[in-house]
């Protein structure tokens, strides 16, 4: 009794412990643990590991679609580091700073609207919800019908108002401003959906204070509304990021890159190289450096996932 | 006893797994054939082959299972089952292009024998430049599907009324395509100008123009006078286009023509069911043909489908009875007038009931004589996008034709030196 009620030195405690009974169970717990983990981690392996490790093995060998290659150390980096890969970046930087830069204050306002429940909310709702439903390829054949610089709307609309008939996805930076625009109708419902979700998830009490203590609806929005919502937007924005990066179909159907390599982001670069040019082992060196260079946008997801 | 047993288990599933392989991989040619699998492309052919099959399958009691995929899927899809030589495929549609890549991995079979010694496919029914079409590195392995040379194609009644003729040469082509832009009554011309395929129009300017690819060493040659010569030229065109012309393919630049008022348009001969269809073309009645305007040299380039037997299929046997039968001096003319594009063959451009509802036929073997393919090589579709891109900074004024084509000489020679 006596024994057991003083407090043993720190070191004891383990070498004094019966080792039976507590390391049997824990060994036990663990065994089944990972025997109820086992196939989970065997999924991953199969359909993650084994196709990154397939990968890095790919990018060290000059491989075709058709041809095993011999190993070629790292000339598929230099080749993909010294090619396109530099303004593919830049282009897909772009694109994605002007998603958030469009899509978000966008998609905020139009929940601020709909989040005032008046009259024919429910129906501005719906249809704007409707580029969401629509598959990128169907939304880039449209526009790209849509923008024809000869016989699409956008410039029969112009010639009616008077205005210049624009070469929407013949000129370099009207192609790009075209893919921008494409995205953002696609994709700002998603941001309006979500922010909706967020603002209808206020509490009342904040605004209501400020309302009384005279505060502008500006300042509400602005030192109330912004505040709480940043986590909803948080997620918001890095979805976005992370979707624009892999922004592929709408290019693909509206422009194909083009003019020259005008609208060709990375998604678009790493297909030409492993399908069209059928050279494997460089497209899956791109691709391992497409996932280094991403890296930071993986950490700030982690960031905003952790507030 | 136990793990005996169990070693002896799995000896015994080695062993019936090999055997089981084994004779998956030695099946009898001569094993009779009741079913066949055809990779074909969307388009007017393969549309006019499914009306056909029918009759074959009639004929034979072989089933043909057609499989298709669009042109930008349909060769990924054939190289990853001619690496899984499974034998997937017993007959493939594939474009030119692509020769090289099958041909250099011994990907389809050598037809040379077989249709040397048919007494119905009719080999020496082609000019020399159509039997070598589907030729690489002396072995036949791809049958004419299709023969598509470069056709120019005009507006008759824009002709008539500001009294153009037809042009021999490419200063022509531009005068006449620039008084028609000036008079105000249409654009001037159209052809494709986006990248990449605008490489394929590029190509036929260089040639016209004496240059070429490479030099008689193999080495890039696109700085040379001739090819800034034709870049200008391509360049030039564009000023006499519709505005929307720069970022169109042959699809585009057909559809521009047919629906909008446009004066001429160089494009390839397959276009001409959709260019002569009422439904799609609102002018089938004022469209003239001739065969392409000349430069310092007479090519013509010359495009059209193949199709070939899979060196992995099991039913190669069956699969060249088919091929015999759809591609063969009967089987072409059944084609065409089933809807399929034309086959370049001498005989049909001799047929005056074909030719009757076919008129540009006789045009077919005349063009291919002075045709030329694009080049055969394993890394043209690399080459194609690099030139699209290059011509592409000249047409956008991104930069100037020396430029553009020094970067693409240089382009050039990184790509064939790998």
């Amino acid at each position: 009794m006596t024994a057991s009620l003083t407090t043993p030195a720190p070191g004891r405690v383990r070498s004094d412990a019966p080792r039976g009974g507590a390391s049997v169970r824990a060994r036990r717990r663990l065994s089944v643990h990972a025997t109820y983990l086992l196939p989970a981690w065997l999924l991953v392996a199969a359909v993650v590991v084994v196709p990154l490790g397939l990968s890095v093995w790919m990018s060290l060998h000059n491989e075709t679609m058709l041809r095993s290659g011999r190993f070629i150390g790292l000339e598929n980096y230099t080749d993909v580091l010294t090619g396109d890969f530099w303004p593919a970046l830049g282009i897909t930087l772009v694109f994605s700073l002007a998603a958030i830069a469009v899509q978000v204050p966008i998609g905020l306002g139009l929940a601020m609207v709909l989040n005032r429940e008046l009259r024919g909310t429910q129906l501005y709702r719906s249809v704007l919800l409707l580029p969401m439903l629509l598959t990128p390829v169907a939304v880039g054949l449209m526009w790209r019908l849509m923008l024809n610089a000869d016989t699409g709307v956008i410039n029969g609309v112009a010639g009616m108002l008077h205005l210049p008939a624009l070469n929407w996805l013949g000129d370099r930076t009207l192609a790009v401003v075209s893919v921008v625009l494409v995205d953002a109708w696609q994709n700002i419902p998603f941001v309006m959906l979500l922010s909706l979700a967020g603002l209808q998830s206020l509490p009342d009490a904040p605004l209501e204070a400020a309302a009384v203590d005279g505060a502008t609806g500006w300042q509400s929005f602005w030192h109330i509304t912004l505040p709480m919502l940043t986590p909803v937007l948080g997620v918001v924005v890095m979805i976005r990021i992370i979707e624009s990066i892999k922004l592929f179909d709408i290019i693909y159907i509206l422009t194909q890159g083009g003019p020259g390599t005008a609208t060709q982001n990375l998604s678009l670069l790493n297909y030409r190289v492993g399908f069209s040019f059928m050279n494997t082992g460089q497209a899956a060196a791109l691709g391992i450096v497409i996932c280094v260079v991403l890296i930071p946008v993986f950490w700030l997801q982690k960031k905003v996932n952790e507030q | 006893m136990k793990p005996n047993r169990l070693l002896m288990t799995a000896a015994a599933l080695v062993l019936a797994t090999s055997l089981a392989a084994c004779g998956q991989s030695a099946a009898p040619q001569a094993e009779k054939v009741d079913s066949l699998t055809i990779f074909l492309t969307p388009s007017p052919t393969e549309d006019a082959i499914k009306k056909l099959l029918p009759e074959y399958e009639k004929e034979t009691g072989i089933t043909v299972t057609v499989v298709d995929a669009p042109y930008d899927d349909a060769h990924q899809k054939q190289l990853l089952s001619f690496k899984s030589k499974q034998g997937a495929y017993d007959i493939v549609q594939f474009d030119n292009p692509f020769l090289a890549t099958y041909g250099d991995q011994g990907a389809l079979v050598d037809l040379t024998d077989k249709v040397k010694s048919s007494s119905t496919f009719g080999y020496d029914d082609f000019v020399p430049a159509l039997q070598q079409y589907g030729v690489y590195d002396g072995k036949l392995i791809g049958l004419n599907l299709s023969t598509e040379p470069f056709l120019l194609w005009y507006r008759k009644d824009i002709y008539a009324e500001l009294g153009l003729t037809v042009p021999k040469t490419w200063d022509e082509y531009y005068a006449n395509a620039k008084k028609i832009q000036d008079s105000g009554k249409a654009d001037g011309q159209v052809m494709a100008f986006a990248n990449p395929v605008n490489s394929w129009w590029w190509l036929q300017f260089l040639w016209s123009f004496g240059g070429d690819l490479t030099d008689a060493n193999g080495a890039p040659s696109v700085t040379s006078p001739a090819a800034v010569a034709a870049t200008e030229y391509y360049k030039k065109l564009l000023e006499v286009s519709p505005q929307s012309a720069i970022s169109s393919n042959g699809d585009d630049a057909t559809s521009l023509f047919i629906t909008q008022d446009v004066g001429q348009m160089i494009t390839y001969s397959g276009y001409w069911p959709t260019i002569m269809d009422p439904k799609q073309s609102k002018h089938v009645d004022d469209i003239g043909y001739a065969a392409i305007p000349s430069g310092t040299t007479d090519i013509v380039q010359l495009t059209g489908w193949n199709i070939g037997i899979p060196s992995d299929s099991k039913k190669q046997d069956a699969a060249w009875k088919l091929l015999d039968w759809l591609v063969g001096k009967q089987g072409s003319a059944s084609l065409l007038k089933a809807g399929g594009a034309a086959i370049g063959r001498n005989s049909m451009a001799a047929d005056t009931a074909l030719v009757k509802d076919n008129p540009y036929l006789p045009l077919l073997p005349a063009a291919a004589t002075n045709g030329r393919r694009l080049p055969a090589l394993v890394e043209w579709p690399e080459i194609s996008n690099q030139i699209g891109i290059r011509v592409a900074d000249v047409m956008t004024g991104k930069t100037d034709s020396q430029t553009s084509l020094n970067e693409l000489n240089s382009d050039l020679s990184k790509i064939l030196g790998k």
